[in-house]
């Protein structure tokens, strides 16, 4: 199971996926790579790595005002 | 020290304080002292943007004491800008935000130099505008100039200070080239742009603070920078975080340097 927090919808969900690859999940989930950061386990990953069972990873939305 | 630049190279004069500017610095002095005051007094600033982030830093580091600010800003003031670009007021619609902020900050403090100017940065005009600073403060709302800027920053090995901000949350990444990663290494390719988007007043007020707190604790070496984290503030919950980053090693702009 892979716990993943959704910032910008304030919600959690949980996949049965035992491995899936960042930015597969980021488009699952219907976002673009270059919209949200992804945090695995508190960590900063690029849309190429690996997230395995029993992850918990973040979905934190990129602000681009000023 | 962080950068050889604060000892040698870009900064070679070295300054007096004043008997008012010790006065006026007296609080801060306490804390980093005559060396640290005068380290301001030399340093050149290079705010990009002087909206709702750019109101914020360029206030504080003017009541700091950085010895040269330059604002850059091709933009005219809106009546909407004003629930938070606190530079302004609403006399000013219609003018050039860099005209009438350094006029604003210069009445603020009339120890240090100031200059606005009206213009854009862009692959051609980048190169000049940091080789004439120190380190340059993000203030922009689009992440093409964003990009240029990081990239020169990274080249010339100038602090970069990136703040972004949305509705109530915001994120700052203080990129030292060589020292940790770059804009392009947490974020590889251009968010989507949004012109008009969702903002209270005080999500840029509080990314604008950080960003100066950082600028003064880099320039006068007090604290430590923040370095290889991205900070997220949400104010939905009013939580800021740091997120431990690191350096993509094929980043194209900063990967083996």
């Amino acid at each position: 199971m892979i716990r993943v927090k959704i910032i910008s919808r304030a919600k959690e969900i949980e996949l049965k996926e035992k491995k899936i690859v960042a930015e597969e999940l980021i488009r699952k989930l219907g976002f673009s790579p270059d919209e949200v950061v992804v945090v695995r386990n508190g960590e900063v990953i690029t849309e190429d790595d690996e997230i395995h069972d029993g992850d918990f990873v973040e979905l934190i939305p990129v602000a681009s005002g000023g | 020290m962080f950068y050889s630049f604060l000892k040698s190279g870009g900064i070679k004069l070295s300054v007096e304080l004043t008997e008012k500017e010790l006065e006026r610095y007296s609080r801060q002095i306490m804390l980093f002292g005559e060396e640290g005051q005068k380290r301001l007094k030399k340093a050149r600033v290079l705010i990009v943007g002087v909206g709702g982030l750019g109101s914020v830093s360029s206030l504080y580091l003017a009541a700091a004491g950085v010895g040269r600010l330059i604002l850059v800003d091709k933009e005219r003031l809106e009546l909407s800008n004003l629930n938070r670009q606190i530079l302004y007021t609403t006399e000013d619609i219609g003018k050039y935000k860099a005209e009438v902020a350094a006029r604003r900050l210069k009445k603020l403090n009339p120890e240090i130099e100031i200059e606005g100017i009206v213009d854009e940065i862009t692959e051609d005009n980048v190169r000049d505008y940091v080789s004439k600073v120190d380190l340059v403060v993000d203030g922009l709302d689009n992440w093409k100039v964003r990009f240029i800027l990081n990239k020169e920053c990274v080249h010339q090995r100038k602090p970069f200070i990136h703040a972004g901000i949305r509705g109530m949350h915001g994120q700052l990444l203080v990129v030292l080239p060589g020292k940790g990663p770059c804009l392009n290494c947490i974020i590889p390719s251009p968010p989507k742009e949004e012109k008009h988007f969702p903002v209270l007043g005080t999500t840029p007020g509080i990314l604008g603070l950080l960003q100066a707190t950082e600028v003064i604790k880099i320039l006068t070496n007090y604290g430590t920078p923040t370095v290889g984290k991205l900070i997220i503030y949400d104010g939905m919950d009013l939580s800021l975080r740091e997120i431990k980053v690191s350096r993509r090693p094929n980043c194209p702009v900063c990967g083996g340097t």
